[in-house]
């Protein structure tokens, strides 16, 4: 046996062996830190799944919608649910007209599902426009309903009467499509004769009786709608 | 040979650091290519990584997060054949004719391990890595210096009796000139080969770092489906063992998402596929119907989505599904020639869809389809999900991304320690 080639293959052996596997320890250990340090590039920030917001979302837009949702009390709270034109006025700090133009970029989202004058029911119309509204929710995570009255009659009057034409669409909802978490989604908004009355122009929405739309009766309405902005 | 061995060293060492440094849970460029250590250029190292997020890249992935990597014991292969062959080389006749025999005979089992493994890429990759075909190539190097070797053994017997001019005295055999050696080294010679083969594997093993507590982090459903939830698609794929029951597991996937493919075919080739019933939701990172997404990741996606839905309905959910992983290629070309003919991405591919699964363009238009895909994005919204696909849940519990290649047996034998894993 050669002594000599023995030793310089041993050794050539235990060193080749030694070093790739002391070499792979190191890339291993090095992996460790980075695990526990986390160092090198930080990770890449996933977004987290979250209702939609669009464009329309605009500050005054979300602080109306905050109102409605939080400051009204209607975020699931039990009674007293929905808001006043007068808390509306105060809380959203903003004229009628601004009130109504807020809603301008809803056309294609929203309707106005419309009542008979003085009443609070709702028509076949007015029900398949809601329903259909409703089933169309995609990322939206509020549904708005904004009751309105004529200028027909005494402030008090139209007030309840809006008051109520909100609670018909809300009832309907609850009623036909059972959710659970409906209150965690609706918001109703009712608005007598004294603050933002609607236009002729909303006559060329999805009205529930576009044939009898007018100045003085798409003012006797809900407007219904999937909001589609965070809060 | 030793030559074949250095070459076999070098590329097995460029392979075990390329997977250790995974060991962070990060992707990594990966050195895939004939000169070892080399990094491959962007895009061409597909080959590499497919056969790293393969089964077959290691070994007690069940007992390790990623196994210990087959590569490091062809380290240490490698390693003591070079040492061997060096040995044989310095010593020339003072080798013994036991000690070449056995380097000839031995040398053959690196390139029957790379055959194997070639065998394996060509049938169940359907890819070759760069790095590991300069293995194969210096394990073939390496055989075929053995069979020079056994052959010019082989000469030295046969060869006549040197002549000697009259009056001389007789030259000593050739033969009587190489050793023949002792028998008895071939048994520590083999555990010489099996100590250093297995070394550096032993302590990859020993330093590889724990995984458990990041295998937990990665969230849970906050509002995990009941049983009787009708939300999610019910699919089996495959076939269980009848004693096993099937775990239920929820799966967010987007059918033309290459990396739900990719999930789906290594859940099938680790045998886990067939013990799961999958509850597939479909979240397609198109902004056509995605609002979660500013735009599409995936075009077409939301009418393929709405195809499987469609396909659920009567019956073919797992099949469409399948068809769309496999066919994904051609549906992404599609809307992308659409695209550019100015037709809407979703359009480009039902053509195609309705051609294969007749019958389910009426029901994609529905709005009601539209309603379904809507409620499982909601779903994500609900749960607070990241924008991603896909997203494994056993139980509520969420399989972490950097846990769903080569962690992946690992990670589900943690989170379901009933599935079986795979034999190899």
């Amino acid at each position: 046996m050669n002594i000599a080639a023995l030793i310089v293959g041993g050794v050539a052996g235990l060193g080749l062996l030694g070093g790739a596997t002391l070499s792979m320890r190191a890339e291993v250990q090095a992996a460790t830190l980075r695990l526990q340090t986390g160092s090198e590039e930080p990770k890449l920030k996933v977004a987290t799944a979250d209702d939609a917001e669009v464009g329309y979302c605009t500050a005054n837009f979300k602080a109306v919608l905050a109102r409605v949702i939080h400051a009204c009390g209607l975020s699931g709270s039990g009674g007293g649910r929905g808001c006043q034109p007068a808390d509306v006025k105060t809380l959203a700090s903003i004229d009628d007209a601004d009130f109504n133009a807020l809603f301008q970029p809803l056309k294609e989202r929203a309707a106005v599902v419309m009542f008979a004058d003085g009443s609070d029911q709702l028509d076949e119309e007015g029900k398949k426009l809601i329903e259909a509204k409703w089933e169309d929710r995609k990322g939206a995570r509020y549904f708005f309903v904004v009751a309105r009255a004529s200028k027909t009659g005494g402030v008090e009057m139209n007030r309840k009467l809006s008051h109520r034409r909100a609670n018909s669409v809300r009832f309907h909802v609850g009623d036909e499509f059972q959710d659970p978490d409906i209150d965690k989604k609706v918001g109703l908004l009712w608005l007598g004769k004294e603050f933002a009355q609607l236009d002729k122009d909303f006559c060329t929405w999805g009205v529930s009786h576009p044939e009898k739309c007018d100045a003085e009766a798409i003012n006797r309405s809900a407007f219904v709608t999937w909001v589609d902005c965070r809060l | 040979m030793a030559l074949g061995s250095l070459a076999g060293l070098a590329f097995a060492w460029s392979s075990t650091l390329d997977y250790s440094r995974h060991l962070d849970r990060k992707v990594h460029d990966l050195s895939c290519g004939f000169v070892p250590g080399m990094a491959a250029a962007a895009g061409a190292d597909e080959g590499c990584r497919t056969a790293l997020y393969s089964p077959y890249a290691a070994l007690m992935r069940d007992r390790i997060w990623g196994g210990v990597p087959i590569s490091s014991f062809a380290l240490g292969a490698f390693s003591f054949f070079a040492a061997f062959s060096l040995y044989v080389l310095i010593a020339r006749r003072g080798a013994s004719r036991r000690a070449v025999g056995f380097l000839g005979a031995a040398s053959i089992t690196p390139l029957l391990v790379s055959l194997f493994m070639a065998y394996l890429s060509a049938t169940r990759l359907g890819t070759f890595c760069k790095t590991c075909i300069g293995i194969y190539i210096a394990a073939g190097v390496l055989a075929l210096g053995g069979l020079f070797a056994m052959l010019a053994l082989g000469r030295e017997t046969s060869e006549p009796p040197p002549t000697t001019p009259s009056g001389m005295p007789p030259r000593p055999l050739r033969d009587a000139e190489r050793p023949i050696g002792n028998l008895a080294f071939v048994p520590p010679w083999l555990l010489l080969l099996a100590l250093f083969a297995s070394s550096p594997a032993f302590a990859y093993a020993k330093t590889a770092p724990s995984q458990d507590a990041r295998i937990l982090a990665c969230g849970a459903l906050e509002k995990p489906l009941s049983e009787k939830s009708e939300l999610a698609m019910k699919m089996s794929f495959g076939t269980a063992a009848t004693t096993q029951k099937r775990l239920p597991v929820t799966l967010l996937v987007d059918p033309l998402c290459p990396s739900c493919k990719a999930l789906h075919q290594r859940l099938a080739t680790e045998e886990f596929l067939g013990q799961m019933d999958i509850g597939v939701l479909v979240f397609p990172l198109d902004d056509a119907c995605n609002w979660m997404v500013d735009r599409p990741v995936h075009p077409g996606a939301c009418e393929v989505s709405k195809a499987l839905l469609c396909a659920h309905k009567k019956g073919q959910g797992a099949q469409f599904l399948e068809y769309a992983y496999e066919h994904q290629s051609a549906l992404l070309n599609l809307t992308a020639k659409g695209k550019e003919a100015g037709k809407e991405a979703g359009k480009a591919v039902l053509g195609m869809i309705e051609t294969d699964f007749p019958g389910l363009g009426a029901c994609i238009a529905e709005k009601a389809t539209g309603k379904q895909l809507d409620e499982m994005l909601r779903f994500a919204v609900d749960n607070h999900l990241p924008v991603s696909t896909p997203q494994l849940f056993l139980g509520a519990q969420r399989l972490c991304e950097e846990d769903s290649d080569m962690g992946l047996v690992y990670s589900l034998k943690k989170l379901a320690p009933e599935l079986v894993a795979p034999k190899f």
